[in-house]
This record gives C-alpha cells, sequence and structure tokens, in this order.
C-alpha cells in the first residue's frame, strides 16, 4: 500500500505546498477579520482531494493500477488513508500556526482549545467518508464533482440555517467538553471506516473505463 | 497448459457486445489476437486484465480466476495508449512501480531503459507516441514477466519501431516459458512471429488457429471471371471480383486446383487475406 500512498504525496505536493501557504495566509487574516474560517478551511482543505481523482481521471489511471499486482480492496485504502495522514497533517499546521501567532505579544486571538480542534478534526473526516463514497459509488468525474458539490452546497446551507435557528447551540456547547469532542471523534472514525469498506465492496465489482 | 483460458464468456456494452469467447492462449508461444477496429479486441484484454467484468462466462490465468491480484506478478502489460500521470517521470513512476513488483530486476529496467533510449528525468506529457509505448514496454518488461499481454502496441507507430518491437518480441520468446498475446489489427506485424492467431470480428472467434495451420490450409486463389460457377464459388470462404477477374480466400486443400493449374494462381494466404475476406466476405 506504501507505494499507492506515496503516488498521492508525489502528485499533491504541488497543490499541498500551495494550499498550505494560502491556508496559512487565510487562518491569519482570519484573526483579524470576522469571518467563518472553517467554511473557508474546509472549502480548501477538500481541493488537494479532489485533483487527484481528477488527475486519476485524466489519465485513467485506474485502469493501470488494477493491471499492477495490487488488490482493488488495497488501491481504495490506499487513498482513505493518504486522505487521513493529509487532514491529521493539516490539523497540526494549523496548531502550529496557532502556537506561534499565540506567542506573539499584542495580538488577540480567540482561543481554540483541544477539544474544538478535535471536533473540527472530526468533521473533516466525516465529511471525508461521504466525499469518497460518492467517489466510488459514482467513478465518474462530472457527475461525482456535481453530486459532491451539491452535498457540500446542503451541508453548509443546513449548517448555517441550523446556527441561525439556533438548534446547533447544544452542539457548540458541547464540543468545548473534552469527552463530547472525543465522542464525535469516535463517531467520526466509524464513519471513515465504513466509508472505506463500502468503498472497497463497490470498487472491486465496479469496471473501469 | 493455457496461459490464459476465456470459457463461454460474453459482454454486454453500450451498442457493442461480445458473445460467446471461447480463447486459450498456449504457454510458450506468441499467439496474435487479430480484428478490425471494434471488434472486440481491447474489451477482451480489458477483461483478462480484470478491468472489466465479463457478464457470463470465466476467465482463468494460470489456472486461477484472474480476479487474483498476486497473479499480476507474472504479468507485463502494454495498452495502446500509456494510462499514466502526464505529470509523472520515469524516475516517480519508478519509484511507485518497482516496489509492487517480487521480481523487479534494477539491472534490467535500466538496460531497456538504455536501449529504448528513454529520458529518465522528462515528464510523461513531453514525451511522443512512440516513447510512451516505449515506457509502457520498459515498465511491462522490467519485471521478467511469464506473460506479456499487449493491446494494439504497434498502432501510429513507425516502421522502424515497429520492426524493433517485433525483433524484441522474438528475443523474449528465448525464454521457452514465456507468453505473449498480442493484440493488433496491423496483421503484417504478426505474419513472421505469431505462432497462433485468434480471429474476433464483431464481438464474435471467427478463428483460433496455429500459424504452421494457416500457412498449410489458407490460400488466395487468383482467376479469370468466367471460371467462377457456383460450384466453385461455394468452396470459398470469401470472393472479390473486378474487371481484371477474381480473387478467392480457400480453406482447405489447394490440390483441388490442380487441374486449373495453368488458369489460377495459387498463393499462401496472409493473415491480411483472411481477415479481409472473413470479414468482408464477398463483394
Amino acid at each position: 500500500m506504501l507505494p499507492l500512498v506515496k503516488r498521492d504525496f508525489l502528485l499533491s505536493r504541488a497543490t499541498i505546498v500551495s494550499l498550505t501557504i494560502i491556508f496559512v495566509s487565510a487562518y491569519l487574516v482570519s484573526f483579524f477579520i470576522d469571518t467563518s474560517q472553517y467554511t473557508l478551511f474546509i472549502y480548501l482543505y477538500l481541493i488537494p482531494i479532489f485533483s487527484l481523482f481528477t488527475l486519476d481521471y485524466r489519465g485513467k489511471i485506474n485502469c493501470y493500477v488494477i493491471s499492477l499486482p495490487i488488490k482493488r480492496s488495497t488501491i481504495v485504502k490506499a487513498r482513505y488513508l493518504f486522505s487521513f495522514c493529509y487532514t491529521v497533517f493539516l490539523i497540526l499546521l494549523l496548531w502550529i500556526v496557532d502556537l506561534v501567532v499565540g506567542s506573539i505579544p499584542n495580538i488577540q486571538m480567540e482561543s481554540i482549545i483541544m477539544s474544538n480542534r478535535i471536533v473540527l478534526f472530526s468533521v473533516l473526516i466525516a465529511l471525508l467518508a461521504i466525499l469518497l463514497l460518492i467517489h466510488y459509488l459514482i467513478l465518474y468525474l462530472l457527475i461525482t464533482a456535481f453530486v459532491s458539490f451539491v452535498t457540500l452546497f446542503t451541508l453548509m446551507v443546513c449548517g448555517i440555517i441550523a446556527t441561525a435557528m439556533g438548534w446547533l447551540d447544544w452542539f457548540y456547547a458541547l464540543s468545548n467538553h473534552l469527552y463530547f469532542s472525543t465522542i464525535v471523534l469516535i463517531l467520526a472514525t466509524l464513519l471513515f471506516y465504513l466509508s472505506m469498506k463500502a468503498s472497497e465492496k463497490l470498487f472491486s465489482q465496479r469496471e473501469i473505463y | 497448459m493455457n496461459t490464459v483460458e476465456l470459457n463461454h464468456v460474453s459482454k454486454e456494452l453500450k451498442g457493442f457486445s461480445l458473445k460467446d469467447l471461447s480463447i486459450k492462449v498456449p504457454q510458450g508461444y506468441i499467439t496474435g489476437f487479430i480484428g478490425p477496429n471494434g471488434s472486440g479486441k481491447s474489451t477482451t484484454i480489458h477483461m483478462i486484465m480484470d478491468i472489466l467484468k465479463p457478464d457470463q462466462g470465466e476467465i482463468k490465468l494460470f489456472d486461477s480466476p484472474n480476479t487474483e491480484a498476486q497473479l499480476k506478478q507474472k504479468i507485463g502489460f502494454v495498452y495502446d495508449e500509456l494510462y499514466m500521470y502526464e505529470n509523472f517521470t520515469i524516475k516517480k513512476m519508478k519509484a511507485f512501480i518497482a516496489p509492487l513488483y517480487d521480481g523487479w530486476d534494477d539491472q534490467l529496467f535500466n538496460k531497456y531503459l538504455h536501449e529504448f533510449d528513454l529520458p529518465f528525468r522528462k515528464k510523461l506529457k513531453h514525451f511522443s507516441k512512440g516513447m510512451k509505448m516505449k515506457c509502457s514496454l520498459l515498465f511491462a518488461l522490467a519485471h521478467n514477466p511469464e506473460f506479456i499481454i499487449m493491446d494494439e502496441p504497434t498502432a501510429g507507430l513507425d516502421p522502424i519501431f515497429r520492426r524493433e518491437l517485433i525483433d524484441l518480441l522474438q528475443e523474449l520468446m528465448v525464454d521457452e516459458k514465456r507468453t505473449i498475446f498480442f493484440s493488433t489489427h496491423t496483421t503484417t506485424d504478426l505474419d513472421h512471429i505469431a505462432d497462433y492467431i485468434v480471429f474476433i470480428n464483431k464481438g464474435e472467434i471467427v478463428m483460433q488457429k496455429s500459424m504452421a495451420d494457416i500457412q498449410e490450409y489458407f490460400h488466395i486463389i487468383k482467376g479469370r471471371s468466367d471460371m467462377l460457377d457456383q460450384d466453385m464459388r461455394s468452396l470459398f470462404l470469401g470472393v472479390r471480383e473486378t474487371a481484371q477477374g477474381f480473387t478467392a480466400l480457400l480453406e482447405g486443400d489447394s490440390s483441388l486446383f490442380d487441374e486449373f493449374k495453368n488458369d489460377v494462381i495459387i498463393e499462401k494466404a496472409t493473415l491480411e487475406d483472411i481477415m479481409y475476406f472473413k470479414t468482408k466476405g464477398s463483394n
């Protein structure tokens, strides 16, 4: 599986480096202007994952990879593992940025506690679980992109409405508690695992065009 | 022993179907897979490689179901295109592919890299079609495969490279265990190297024979049109008539025409002749 994960890193290196710069800049800006930093991050965060799929489709890579001595399930697992590692990298990066910014005197910043970070990580993992499953369910670039966009947009609109209506107040309040964020993390990880298993099953039966 | 066996394989695709294919690719020989464009060669190869799944029937590689990923350790494949990331170089491809093969041979890789004169650090998007094909071959051969499967490797290539490829395949066959399955619609590629021929047309196997049988039993008969009566016509698999006379494909004993030997020309049929007449029939 490692060569496949390494391949994903090689392919995404340029995108990740450019996005890291954008991420950090956007994150820093968000300290000074009141904006929904998470929404912006989530969209930026998904770009390298989608660019990998686009590259796969453009080069008909799955035809090649399936002809190599690799199980179809390993191909799927590798993509999930890469996405997971990338998410961990991103969360750590944001943490480091917070630490650096926080250490600068005279800068007022909203403190982000550990449980918030865990919740953010869980939300990203849950999103990935949904989007990766959509990809392996459809396996056509344009339809996948369209369905993913509609799903993301719907989730975002639902989130905004729920927040505005105060339906998520309990969630935001509880997300400051470590025990709650741990439960959210466990549920998100379970969803991620189930999504991976379902994708493995789908991909092992699929035909590649 | 057969390296590949397709037993009663059928596959329905949009506007096209493969019907009840039964193919045997014997170990240690070169089998040519011929047929006109759109006859089902690539679909068959994609099914053998488990990229597409048959609707019915079974496919075996080395006597095991073709879905077993580990079997691909023994296979080198070359498709009609190089399905790889355009921004990859051969160096990156190697870093990705080499660890997957137990039998990867760096010396062999470097030998072919040098022989094919390929740049190690140039992006694939800057490669010509010939270079991409050589690149496919490089990765297909560097792990010493027992079975090499090729889908139209010579399509769109210049005659020099086609000749080089044929020479290379002959060289590879020094290893008696090695099997090559070579799909092409350019039958002249196979005239001198194939041991067996499988001919597919409109999704059906039209002919499956050894090259020795083909050379012995298939003949082209040329003669004057006025000689062509109903009895003679029924002997042929296909007849083409022009103002100059007729040309026909005969399968069977050419001594039938001994009594006309002053009036007809009898030649050994080439694969192209067979493909032409079997596809077109008579005009």
